[in-house]
């Protein structure tokens, strides 16, 4: 591969990186945080890949013209995660990956769970990953005597409801963990993957599963998909 | 026109030419196959080779940056004067002295090709290699964070980490004698051109060979994520030197960068702490993409060398400190 080309493939992945970090699109992939870091990244391989164009005659030979080969060709899959995310741009993870992958979720970070901030009149926000750590590792003993409402995509029917999850991560997608609540409800399921909000009261753990919480739902609305799918 | 220039030259129409039809398809593909990616194995499959990607780019970005600045701004001289002139004791220091660089093992490597571009012995420079994205202070707090309340888990990994990184930096420096390194490593750069010209020349050959080992890596460790069934890992569980074993095996291939791995090993809860402290040893100094990029970078007899080696040594220090620890 010659020099420019290898700058030319280079900008192609720097401008990917910049124009993830302008959107949401990037939440699909990492956690909020990482985006000034990938703004950064795509904005110093892009300013690198300029200044090799503009520093590098059309005539001159590729810097790997002494180099073996092998070394160099690599360089072209630097195309494939631009293909990835700007071809097929992949929706986040959903129920696919949180059927496959082990339903844990990391012990809680405080040693005692704070009372539930009841809102007047309306059911308390809770995330599923607060309602699974308040129900495992405390027996769910903040959570009785409130009304609770928790959003999340539908995972599978039950025979009396279905379960929701999300996902949670802690780097990338990749390092992603699911959080799994139990829907008693008798509204039908929705189909996997639809994004719903439940509102309900605190029911113990599932009889198969006792890492599963409960919730008996009284209302199952659907919503649209979050910004930030993952929690 | 001689020869070569006039083969140069029709190389570099050809590899343009590529790219040009490369984008194009690329842009056709786009209007026509826009969503077309429904079945959700292969869609799962590209969230998370992407994901990966694009986490790792910033490291990659400063782990290049810094390689390149080390390697052709830097005087050559500092880092033989700075580090002990005996190996023995050079492999040490350099081990401590790498836990200051936070970076995952993207950026180890590259920063490793310099140091021994700039004349540090191949004992200490696998020391360092195999120290920073170990036991640098992210590392080190994101362990903390994914053992609340267990700071000893956060000491067994510095010394579990440390242990390996020395004790193989001086097992390499006696049989790393006759192992040959690719002669991109020791090869002087574009003679004649200014300091910063070097510099950008390194940065760009190096970037653009991390980012293409690191999606080869990628594609595996993704493969690996989305096609391996769940009931194999359950049913892993079992003794102490199996659990060792497995999660060793695991964190060869799940290639998990050294800053999320310590998450990842707090949610295998079906093992012991030794064997969870096997898999964050073991992670962070070989796994399928590391070794990909040190085959890039240092040759295929290098890591077809280093890498059994150090897996044995990181999982018997592993091994070793768990069961005195934990």
């Amino acid at each position: 591969m010659s020099a420019r080309c290898q700058s030319f493939v280079l900008l192609l992945f720097g401008a990917a990186l910049i124009r993830l970090a302008a959107t949401e699109a990037l939440l699909r992939y990492v956690r909020p945080v990482a985006r000034p870091w990938v703004l950064l990244a795509g904005v110093g391989i892009v300013v690198l890949a300029l200044w090799s164009l503009a520093a590098t005659r059309p005539e001159s030979p590729g810097v790997d013209q002494h180099q073996h080969s092998g070394t160099s060709s690599v360089a072209w899959l630097v195309i494939a995660p631009v293909i990835a995310v700007v071809v097929i741009a992949p929706p986040a993870l959903g129920a696919y990956a949180a059927a496959r992958i082990p339903v844990t979720a990391p012990p809680p970070s405080a040693r005692a769970f704070p009372p539930l901030r009841a809102d007047t009149g309306g059911p308390t926000r809770v995330t599923l990953l607060d309602f699974y750590a308040r129900a495992a590792f405390d027996g769910g003993a903040t959570l009785t005597g409130h009304r609770v409402e928790l959003t999340g995509f539908v995972l599978r029917s039950d025979p009396d409801g279905f379960r929701i999850a999300r996902l949670v991560i802690t780097c990338c997608a990749a390092d992603a963990r699911a959080v799994v609540v139990r829907i008693r409800s008798p509204v039908a399921a929705p189909r996997p993957d639809a994004w719903v909000t439940v509102i309900g009261e605190y029911a113990g753990t599932s009889p198969d599963d006792r890492t599963v919480p409960v919730l008996r739902a009284d209302t199952v609305t659907s919503v649209s998909a979050p910004d930030n799918p993952y929690d | 026109m001689s020869k070569a220039t006039e083969t140069a030259y029709r190389r570099r129409v050809r590899s343009t030419d590529v790219l040009c039809l490369v984008v194009l398809a690329v842009l056709g593909a786009r209007f026509a196959m826009g969503g077309l990616v429904t079945a959700p194995a292969l869609a799962a499959w590209t969230t998370v080779f992407a994901a990966i990607c694009i986490q790792a780019s910033p490291f990659l970005v400063l782990g290049v940056a810094l390689s390149a600045i080390l390697a052709e701004l830097v005087p050559r001289e500092f880092f033989r004067r700075t580090l002990p002139c005996r190996p023995s004791l050079a492999v040490p220091v350099a081990g401590l002295a790498a836990s200051a660089l936070p970076g995952c093992e993207c950026a180890s490597v590259p920063v490793a090709a310099s140091l021994m571009r700039c004349g540090v012995a191949r004992g200490p420079t696998v020391s360092f290699l195999l120290s920073a994205p170990a036991t640098n202070p992210v590392v080190l707090i994101a362990t903390s964070v994914a053992f609340p309340g267990q700071p000893i888990v956060v000491l067994a990994r510095l010394l579990a980490s440390i242990t390996t990184a020395i004790v193989v930096g001086w097992l390499w420096q006696r049989v790393g004698r006759e192992v040959p390194i690719s002669p991109c490593v020791l090869r002087p750069r574009a003679d004649g051109a200014g300091a910063w010209q070097r510099a950008r020349l390194t940065a760009m050959h190096d970037l653009a060979q991390a980012v293409g080992l690191l999606v080869v890596g990628t594609a595996a460790a993704a493969t690996l994520n989305v096609a391996v069934p769940r009931s194999w890992l359950d049913a892993l569980g079992g003794s102490a030197v199996e659990g060792v074993a497995a999660l060793s095996v695991l964190a060869v291939v799940l290639a998990v960068c050294s800053e999320a791995d310590a998450f990842i090993a707090s949610s295998l809860s079906q093992f012991s702490m030794t064997a969870r402290l096997a898999f964050m040893a073991v992670g962070p100094v070989v796994d399928v993409k590391l070794v990909a990029m040190q085959v890039g970078t240092f040759g295929r007899r290098f890591a077809a060398r280093l890498a059994p080696l150090t897996l044995v040594v990181a999982a018997v220090a592993a091994g070793t400190v768990g069961t005195v620890l934990l």
